[in-house]
């Protein structure tokens, strides 16, 4: 098992927000929370469900489902914590559905 | 019954890895505890991809150091290791007021409060001037009701708290009083930048609870957000 981090560094985290599946790249995702602690803060706007607490960290909490869907996004339960460049970002998803491995991946042209 | 064997000898270890500058039987016992420390020590025979490669407590040192920490190890054969992370306090560590406006959990520093009176023993203390209200103290103050600035809906009343930032007072009018607390204060991500913390007065965030963060609020942003809607009414 010695090519499972190397099979990581090409896999896609598949989630879903509505109807619609999205990828993330699995070595980018540092952690799948079920039940987060979230604080909420004033004056966000609504795809913003707040702010976490990661390992020191303080971490904003996007509301996928509001951000891409409108409404309070109340479905999105999962929250998934991720590196994007410096920041850790958390986002919250209605489910996560599976990990596509490499060989799995199709690219459609 | 004998084990089967999944660690190397630590005298092994420090040879394999070419980590010793004289004989083994000179170095004292803290010399060799040292040595776990360095990258690429390890004294377990069997590895896999993530343990055993000898990454661990050289990152812990690293990590530990940066913060102006020590780590200590003592260890006694067939009784354990004590291993002593010493960290500094942080700078940032602040004695604050915790209070609530609506369900948000709030902190000021306690350095930039002056006093806290009930609500219900400063109604004649209280004028309104131009529709605004003011706070007769030592001096005259602008009154700010947070759940305003929260843009929340109107809620109890119940205390003020007199604050002092820059050469200016303000009186806040706030919820329940949870008491004072000393908290880590960390900064607020940069996807809540500048603009989000002049129309909140929140400049960080802190634990208050278990897994509760709290909102540092700012005296002068405050004061800037009572100055931005003064200029508003005009």
């Amino acid at each position: 098992m010695n090519d499972s981090s190397l099979a990581l560094e090409s896999s896609i985290l598949v989630m879903e927000v509505g109807e619609t599946r999205y990828g993330l790249h699995a070595k980018r995702v540092l952690e799948i929370i079920w039940d987060p602690m979230i604080t909420a803060m004033p004056k966000l706007p609504p795809y913003l469900a707040g702010v976490m607490n990661y390992k020191g960290a303080i971490v904003p909490v996007i509301n996928l489902h509001a951000l891409c869907l409108g409404g309070e996004g109340k479905d999105a339960k999962v929250c998934i914590l991720f590196e994007s460049g410096k920041e850790i970002l958390a986002i919250l998803v209605d489910a996560v559905v599976e990990m596509l491995l490499e060989d799995e991946i199709k690219k459609d042209d | 019954m004998k084990r089967p064997r999944k660690r190397t000898s630590f005298k092994k270890a420090t040879k394999e890895k070419d980590l010793l500058q004289k004989s083994y039987e000179e170095y004292t016992p803290e010399d060799l505890f040292q040595l776990i420390f360095k990258p690429g020590f390890s004294t377990t025979a069997v590895t896999n991809e993530f343990s055993g490669r000898g990454v661990g407590m050289d990152v812990v040192l690293q990590k530990v150091e940066h913060l102006g920490g020590i780590v200590e190890v003592d260890s006694a054969l067939g009784e354990g290791t004590t291993f002593t992370l010493t960290m500094p306090v942080s700078m940032t560590s602040v004695d604050s007021l915790h209070f609530k406006v609506g369900d948000y959990d709030c902190l000021l520093p306690i350095r930039s409060v002056e006093a806290i009176h009930a609500m219900d023993e400063m109604w004649d203390r209280i004028d309104i001037i131009e529709g605004r209200p003011y706070l007769q103290e030592k001096t005259i103050m602008p009154v700010i009701r947070l759940w305003d600035v929260f843009d929340l809906d109107e809620m109890d009343e119940e205390y003020i708290i007199v604050v002092k930032g820059i050469n200016r007072s303000l009186g806040l009018v706030v919820g329940a009083i949870d008491g004072q607390i000393t908290v880590v204060e960390k900064a607020l991500p940069d996807l809540l930048g500048s603009a989000y913390r002049g129309i909140t007065g929140i400049t960080g965030c802190a634990i208050v609870g278990e897994g509760t963060l709290g909102m540092m609020l700012n005296v002068d942003k405050l004061f800037g957000i009572y100055q931005r809607g003064l200029k508003e009414d005009e």
